[in-house]
């Protein structure tokens, strides 16, 4: 697959300069990320709406249908994300400081420690969301089918409502993935990933849906679980590699201390 | 034999043809004296700077079929980062030369340095692209850090490597694209030399090393000093501020270990005195291979100044040189406020561009000022030698450290005693070398560096006393007539350059 080659690293080192434009980056990787995972949903519109003989509430009927139960399944993400987003404001940053300021000034052992350190606060994160994820689903197995009652939901909606629970909680781990390799200068890789995720999701649902009708929603799941498990693998290996990859794949300026005043 | 298939090559590090300086002088007067041989020549500089071309600033004569010119630092290394393992046998011979180098001990095994060259910059070992973004380079890097470097930071050490090695790629690509030729001859150590010794080691050709510059050892000098070359690498490495620690060290110890792969490649080295002979053989050149070759001066252009000379002594000192930290004019400023107060009369004339180090130049004019020696010491600027030299009546050289002071030849040449400080060759030019040369007198006064007072003391005894004056000015024009003369020189470089051809 084209994407994991790692090319056209922008320089890991954070400069002013770059600033703008690596936050821009981010801005369209979210994106992205949140077309991808709406890409099933609009197509399901686009089919409900060019359904001959329907009228327009049974389209519109349909068109919800589809569209409702990943609203709720959003929901789903909450914990996952409330987990993720304090810890990139607070250990992250914090180890990520850590890493480039020894990377700067520090001995190899300074440097090796600190990477050490944010790989293993990285990993230990994201177990920590796939484990809130988790019970979050269990949850939602328990209680949802009491709410699902009460809204008086067909089966085929309620399978569906399971199943995009289950697409939004790789999602968690997905858009965690995505947002520190961005951090750890790796923009242009998050970008491709969550273009990737629109292309999956856009090329895997009429494939699910020609193939097993009767369960709706698969093709989403599917891209998501292709999707972060791919991201992940990248990430681990970024934080793997990452001494190596920041000293001796950074693009080269003219000026040997880029990171001094000149 | 193709057009620009040359017999010797010369290799020149920021010299002639592209720059200035008594060396670039003395590579010129030498190629226009062996008309007989094809040459061809290279010239090595640092970084381009901004905005200008490189252009030959001799006129240079017919016997050269090739002119190659070349930067060591190039903007951006070539191609975009990419992550690739290495070839990992190719960095471990890499590691071998690197300890070897760091701890001569007995020659390399057979053969080494002729693999290690033939391959080294090419796909076949380390490509510059493998070095900057390998899996193996950077455990290379990694490993020598832990085991020998004591600097606090990695990034620092990390990219002083980069930096160092920068030019050896550039080096490995100029080396696969010379034209033929059936002998190397580099004028310096440093990147010069190691070029000579990539190209001896890829081709077989011998190799000749003439050093009239400062050796490996002095470069470890301060900018000020003679050849602050290092202190050069430094600044372009970004280490401006890095005048001592480990950073340091390393850049002196690389060009130790460049001077040794020279000397190591080299059949014949040549030195210009014997000072200079000792030192290369405590930097690891083998002494049976040394000879010493003295600078020498076209006597048929400077001998007939002598008549244009004044009957009586003219009351005028003359410091030739630029205006520069190195040539320490504040002392000769400093010891003319001396001179003045012993002979109202004398004048002293620093010759020499003062545009190269602007504020030092600045200072020395308001010491001239505060010493109250205005119109007493004037800057002439940049003047044709020949015309200042008849209008002196003592030449001065107060410098720190000099490497090939022909200023000093010339002047003798031209009938005019000098006062130099002790550095360098300047003893032997002044006291004689050998003992029938030392018969010959002194041809004026040795001093201490930066001593004012020694100066003035050592000048007015020549100035106030016509005898002694007249005395050093004979012993001065016999000994630049006996040894001195470049054409001997030639000579001598005429029957190195025909042996090793022969044994070639």
């Amino acid at each position: 697959m084209k994407t994991t080659a790692p090319r056209g690293r922008p320089a890991p080192l954070r400069r002013p300069d770059r600033e703008r434009h690596g936050i821009a980056g981010l801005v369209l990787a979210g994106y992205l990320f949140n077309l991808g995972l709406w890409a099933d949903k609009l197509l399901y519109f686009f089919w409900a709406w060019r359904e001959p003989g329907a009228g327009l509430r049974e389209r519109v009927q349909t068109a919800l249908g589809h569209g409702l139960p990943m609203l709720l399944a959003c929901l789903a993400m909450v914990p996952g994300v409330a987990v993720l987003l304090s810890y990139l404001e607070a250990e992250f940053a914090r180890r990520h400081a850590a890493f480039y300021g020894a990377v700067r000034a520090g001995t190899l052992e300074a440097i090796d420690e600190a990477g050490r350190a944010l790989g293993a606060s990285v990993r230990e994160r994201l177990q920590e969301i796939g484990r809130i994820q988790g019970i979050t689903m269990v949850l939602l197995l328990l209680g949802g089918p009491g709410v699902l009652e009460l809204l008086h939901a067909p089966p085929r909606v309620r399978l569906l409502f399971y199943i995009d629970a289950a697409a939004a909680s790789l999602g968690v781990l997905l858009l965690a993935a995505l947002q520190l390799l961005g951090c750890l200068e790796q923009r242009a890789l998050a970008l491709r990933l969550g273009l990737l995720l629109l292309a999956a999701n856009t090329a895997l649902t009429p494939t699910a849906r020609s193939l097993l009708p009767a369960v709706p929603g698969l093709g989403c799941a599917a891209a998501m679980a292709l999707c972060s498990g791919l991201a992940l693998r990248l990430l681990l290996r970024r934080l793997r590699h990452l001494e190596y990859e920041t000293f001796m794949l950074r693009r080269q300026a003219p000026r040997l201390f880029p990171w001094r005043p000149a | 034999m193709k057009d620009h298939d040359a017999d010797v090559t010369l290799l020149l590090e920021d010299t002639h043809p592209c720059a200035g300086g008594e060396l670039s002088g003395w590579v010129q007067q030498h190629l226009q004296g062996l008309p007989e041989l094809r040459f061809s020549v290279v010239y090595l500089g640092t970084r381009q700077p901004a905005g200008e071309a490189l252009r030959s600033r001799y006129a240079l004569p017919e016997n050269v079929v090739h002119l190659d010119c070349h930067y060591l630092l190039k903007p951006a290394p070539p191609g975009r980062p990419r992550s690739c393992p290495g070839d990992r046998q190719a960095f471990a011979q890499s590691e071998a030369l690197h300890d070897y180098l760091r701890q001569p001990e007995g020659p390399l095994p057979d053969g080494f340095l002729r693999e290690f060259f033939a391959g080294f910059g090419s796909r076949a070992a380390i490509t510059h692209g493998d070095f900057l973004f390998s899996e193996a380079a950077w455990e290379c890097i990694r490993d020598r850090y832990q085991r020998h470097c004591t600097e606090p930071s990695f990034a620092d050490y990390f990219q002083t490597v980069r930096a160092m090695h920068a030019p050896l790629f550039e080096l490995a690509r100029i080396a696969a694209r010379l034209p033929h030729s059936r002998l190397y001859h580099a004028l310096s150590t440093g990147y010069a030399g190691l070029l000579g010794a990539m190209l001896h080691h890829r081709h077989g050709h011998p190799l000749v090393l003439t050093e009239h510059g400062a050796g490996a050892r002095e470069r470890r000098l301060d900018p000020a000093a003679a050849d602050g070359r290092v202190a050069e690498w430094m600044r372009h490495g970004g280490h401006a501020g890095a005048e001592t620690g480990y950073l340091r060290r390393m850049w002196v110890r690389y060009f130790e270990g460049l001077g040794r792969l020279a000397y190591g490649a080299a059949g014949t080295i040549v030195a210009s005195h014997e000072e200079q002979r000792q030192r290369q053989a405590r930097d690891g050149a083998d002494p049976r291979r040394t000879r010493i070759i003295p600078a020498g001066v076209d006597l048929r252009r400077f001998q007939p100044l002598r008549r244009q000379r004044p009957a009586e002594v003219p009351k005028v000192l003359g410091l030739l040189g630029r205006v520069a930290p190195g040539k320490d004019v504040k002392t000769f400023i400093r010891a003319m406020r001396a001179v003045c107060e012993k002979l109202p009369a004398a004048e002293g004339w620093i010759v020499g561009p003062a545009d190269e180090e602007r504020a030092y130049a600045r200072e020395c004019q308001e010491l001239v000022a505060a010493l109250g020696l205005a119109g007493r010491v004037r800057f002439l600027g940049p003047r044709k030698v020949d015309e200042v030299l008849p209008q002196l009546g003592l030449l001065v050289l107060t410098s720190i450290g000099e490497a090939l002071p022909l200023v000093l030849l010339q002047g003798f040449a031209s009938g005019l005693p000098a006062v130099a400080t002790d550095v360098g060759p300047c003893r032997e030019l002044l006291g004689g070398g050998a003992p029938a040369d030392r018969a010959l007198g002194r041809a004026g006064a040795l001093v201490p560096v930066a001593d004012p007072e020694a100066v003035a003391r050592a000048a007015l005894a020549l100035l106030l006393d016509p005898l002694s004056w007249r005395n050093a000015q004979e012993a001065a024009t016999q000994r630049v007539l006996r040894y001195y003369d470049h054409r001997d020189g030639i000579q001598r470089y005429r029957g190195i350059y025909e042996k090793a051809l022969e044994q070639e």
